[in-house]
């Protein structure tokens, strides 16, 4: 007989906020915009198109409700913008267009997109993901963009390129970090090729059915959805294929603290504090974190063979 | 006072000469402690805040490292100037 055991974090699908409820609140906020209240999110709407049509992928199951947009973009990390939570306000004078993405480095083709050029070359779909910072907060987000394997097919990596690197954007005249000039920008990131071709490694150029706004890492960003938040670069400007472990930004300034793989593992600490418990944005509950947060059954197997390196840090 | 304040401008001296003249103070901390920074900022920007960061503790983070104490020591010697007894 087959028993479908349902893991702590998958919760029914009867939970998931429905889609028109956003949109319906959405349709609220918009009226609110043409009353020129701020919002955070729609700050450079005007700059930017809106995203070309497209449906969403059910086979990710996210098993939490949707965190509300508001709390979704006004708490955040981007350090080129500071290390408090409220970097949305500084990052909406970061502009978004034009933008180009430069995807270089041991590939066939290398090329360097206007983004939305990107935009019209790649499958688009929206995928619910959860989010989990190594911070111990956590969302649930419905984030529109491609798989990077898609852009991986366009450009070729050659059989050479073991690790691809992300770069963020460095903008001095908007990022007010960059000032400390002693850290090592611009903000890189990085992944083994196995990685970046895995079907959950999805490039976001949106999110609650809108563009991604600058805070989110607009207009681009990659996500890993079972590796903590630092690892999903964001506001990327290049991708580099290559044959080298790329030195990563937390990794080079803390690595007592933060390591080049950062998977999801509730059984091992932060050297000051806890990562068996997540607190969910929006209603501050407490969940019990989940190991690979919870898409152990598509990762698992990528770090078979690995064990003795620093995985989950 | 006098002598502190020629303490901190030999330091800043000696700061300059060893490390060079160019050198800011937040480069200094970085090289000597890689995890401080970031830590004190999170600390002021989450828990005091935001903008002390940017307005106060960058532009002194900014500066070459010998700066500080150089300024340090001319700053007590202007003070035990202005809290000297005056003949009348």
């Amino acid at each position: 007989m087959h028993i479908h055991r349902r893991p702590g974090w998958n919760r029914p699908e009867s939970e998931v906020t429905p889609r028109e409820w956003v949109m319906g609140r959405r349709a609220l906020i918009g009226a609110g915009a043409m009353l020129a209240l701020p919002t955070p999110g729609r700050a450079q709407l005007g700059a930017v198109p809106p995203l070309p049509p497209h449906t969403r992928n059910d086979r990710y199951p996210a098993g939490r409700a949707l965190t509300a947009e508001r709390e979704a973009t006004t708490y955040n990390n981007f350090y080129e913008f500071g290390s408090h939570k409220g970097i949305w306000r500084e990052a909406q004078r970061m502009p978004r267009r034009p933008w180009r993405l430069a995807v270089d480095g041991l590939v066939e083709t290398p090329r360097e997109f206007d983004i939305d050029e990107l935009i019209r070359l790649m499958p688009i779909e929206e995928r619910i993901y959860r989010l989990r910072c190594v911070e111990a907060w956590a969302m649930t987000v419905p984030w529109s963009g491609f798989p990077l394997k898609a852009l991986m097919d366009l450009v070729r990596p050659l059989g050479s390129a073991r690790y691809v690197a992300f770069q963020t954007a460095a903008l001095p005249a908007v990022m007010p970090g960059l000032r400390q000039s002693w850290f090592p920008w611009p903000h890189m990131e990085g992944c083994t090729i196995a990685e970046a071709a895995h079907e959950l490694t999805f490039m976001a150029i949106g999110m609650y059915g809108q563009p991604l706004p600058a805070q989110n890492g607009g207009p681009i960003r990659v996500l890993f959805p079972w590796k903590y938040g630092f690892k999903s670069g964001k506001s990327l400007v290049r991708i580099t294929f290559q044959e080298q472990r790329p030195a990563t930004f937390w990794a080079t300034v803390q690595p007592q603290e933060y390591g080049f793989w950062a998977n999801v593992n509730p059984a091992v600490p932060h050297p000051r504090w806890s990562q068996a418990t997540e607190r969910l944005l929006g209603t501050q509950e407490r969940v019990p974190t989940v190991i690979w947060n919870g898409y152990g059954e598509w990762v698992a197997d990528l770090y078979r063979g690995l064990e003795g390196e620093r995985l989950f840090a | 006072m006098r002598i502190l304040a020629w303490l901190l401008i030999l330091l800043g001296l000696l700061v300059g000469f060893v490390f060079s003249f160019g050198e800011p103070l937040g480069a200094l901390i970085f090289a000597w402690d890689q995890s401080l920074l970031p830590r004190l900022q999170a600390g002021v920007q989450r828990y005091l805040l935001p903008w002390m960061w940017d307005l106060l503790f960058l532009p002194i983070l900014e500066r070459p490292a010998w700066v500080a104490p150089v300024l340090g020591g001319c700053f007590l010697f202007l003070l035990r100037w202005l809290i000297a007894p005056r003949p009348r």
